[in-house]
């Protein structure tokens, strides 16, 4: 697979394996700079294995890859750069959320100059005097990201970082991240929200028990599915007619109710009226519904909608 | 504080108490002599110690069990450098309760004199400073000695609860059986030597014996606490 000139992340045949269980086997994968890359699968698919070989805390068992252009086998030598939440936010219990972030700071050589502002970014200010372990789960969340953007990262990587916040949280993680895409920074973020993820992926990668099924642009994987164009005719026995000139021009399709769901690219829907006007059917009406990435998601990985 | 202040309380307590068994004589003349002022606080070094296993390895195996190891990678992925940061901050500690413990035993030394109308004049001779600060530097050895098992065992067990209960039962329950059982047991197990050198040496075993073994195993302990720190998969 060719190597975007410019990527945050780059992995080839990346593996991981505990014993004879596989669980990430042979992924390979780009993430370019400055974008938004959703990584999406299932419950034990190998996201946060994955998220952990890329940040040096465990080891992989096959495969190389690099992150910022340094080799995954020197994490000492990017992940300066890199900014991280994983599974879940993890902070000492008995200081505040102010000293959390002192103490990360401090590790990482970063001036604490920025720690109030990081904690007003993420809403915070007011709390962060407060004792880690009096937060809510939202707050403890917020508290990860801020810790995550204490490097002033060209990479995030986020696991799950909408868990447990609110939609008006959602709604403000999904522009900070985009905000911070806007800004040049390569968002790596996992998520099971897919209706967040395909409001700001640039690009996805999906993984189903250690595989991975596609890895790309989000538009490229969603206007590759086909789309379900939903016709009404004025007459309802004219529906059965309908659907046998649609069957006859070789697209699938079935009488829902009263109405037809024509399964063709988007712009067949034109062609559907035209068939229905010379074949004497009048449309009642004539919509178009391309399938969303949750519908796309479940279908690639063979699960019910 | 309170360790301390008890283990040299507890010495002038049984002060010219008639010999049971096999218990050590404590005498009114031993605490007249120079080293009398670092009776107690020498014998506090076992105490000492099991406070350090307990904080060492609770302190390492908790950033395990509360996720924020994998923090500290991200932001200090070169392992050896943490562990040795953590290590110097625990130690740092440890001299710390070390110095407490020193100043607080020879206040309560002076204390329980004046109460059992022990002389103190040679505790003021240089002999006696000498004697204090000898005493200062093998608590101090033994301290950290306990330190660096509790650190390993924080690594190897990645539990508090698991590496302290077995430390202590290690240390305190089963050395302490195999050294009543089997006296000579006393010159290779590691709890037991470091208490040696805590007092100083003893009639068993001497100071020098006690402190060159006790180095080989935490010299063991360090690099093994080294490898498997640097080498294991951090799933926490």
């Amino acid at each position: 697979m060719p190597v975007p000139a410019t990527s945050a992340i780059s992995v080839s045949g990346l593996t991981k394996k505990y014993g004879d269980r596989v669980v990430v086997d042979h992924l390979t994968f780009s993430v370019p700079q400055g974008s938004v890359c959703g990584f999406v699968g299932p419950n034990g698919a190998g996201k946060t294995t994955t998220i952990r070989m890329l940040l040096g805390l465990i080891s992989t068992t096959d495969g190389h890859g690099e992150v910022l252009g340094k080799p995954l086998t020197h994490p000492e030598k990017y992940l300066s750069r890199v900014g991280a939440m994983i599974e879940g936010p993890a902070f000492y219990p008995y200081l505040s959320g102010r000293e959390n972030l002192k103490v990360l700071a401090t590790l990482g050589g970063f001036s604490h100059s920025r720690i109030d502002e990081l904690l007003d970014r993420v809403d915070l200010l007011d709390r962060g005097s407060s004792k880690f372990k009096s937060y809510s789960l939202g707050m403890k969340q917020r508290l990860g990201i801020a810790a995550a953007l204490l490097p002033q990262p060209e990479l995030l990587i986020l696991d799950e970082p909408t868990n447990g916040l609110d939609p008006s949280g959602i709604h403000e993680i999904r522009t900070l991240l985009r905000a911070l895409a806007d800004d040049g920074i390569t968002v790596f973020v996992s998520s099971h929200l897919l209706i967040e993820l395909e409001q700001i992926s640039d690009h996805l990668v999906i993984l189903n028990e250690g595989k991975l099924l596609f890895a790309g642009e989000t538009n490229h994987l969603l206007e590759a599915q086909l789309a379900s164009i939903v016709a009404r005719t004025e007459r309802e026995a004219d529906l059965t007619r309908l659907a046998a000139l649609v069957g006859a021009l070789g697209h699938d399709c079935h009488i829902e109710g009263q109405t037809l769901h024509v399964f063709a690219p988007v712009d067949w829907a034109a062609e559907l009226n035209r068939v229905a006007f010379n074949a004497g059917i009048v449309l009642a009406g004539l919509s178009t519904s391309r399938p969303s990435l949750e519908d796309t998601f479940f279908e690639m990985i063979g699960g019910a909608a | 504080m309170l360790v301390s202040a008890l283990s040299s309380s507890i010495f002038f307590i049984v002060m010219d108490q008639p010999r049971r068994g096999n218990e050590v004589r404590v005498t009114k003349a031993m605490f007249e002599q120079a080293s009398g002022l670092t009776l107690g606080f020498g014998n506090a070094g076992s105490l000492l110690g099991v406070v350090a296993l307990c904080v060492f390895a609770a302190q390492m195996a908790q950033e395990y069990s509360l996720g924020t190891m994998r923090n500290l990678l991200v932001r200090q992925p070169r392992r050896i450098t943490l562990l040795v940061g953590k290590y110097l901050s625990m130690a740092s500690f440890a001299a710390l309760i070390v110095v407490v413990s020193a100043v607080v035993s020879v206040a309560t030394s002076y204390i329980g004199a004046n109460a059992k109308h022990v002389d103190t004049a040679l505790w003021s001779t240089s002999a006696a400073y000498h004697s204090l600060a000898l005493t200062f530097i093998n608590v101090l050895i033994a301290t950290l000695g306990y330190g660096t098992i509790g650190i390993f065992l924080g690594i190897l067990l990645r539990s508090p609860i698991s590496s302290i209960s077995i430390g202590l039962a290690w240390l305190l329950v089963v050395e302490g059986i195999m050294a009543a059982v089997v006296s000579s047991t006393r010159e290779w197990l590691p709890g037991q030597l470091l208490s040696i050198i805590a007092a100083g040496g003893d009639s068993l075993v001497s100071y020098s014996r006690a402190l060159t073994t006790a180095l080989v195993f935490l010299a063991f302990a360090l690099v093994a606490s080294g490898s498997l720190f640097k080498r294991r998969d951090v799933s926490a």
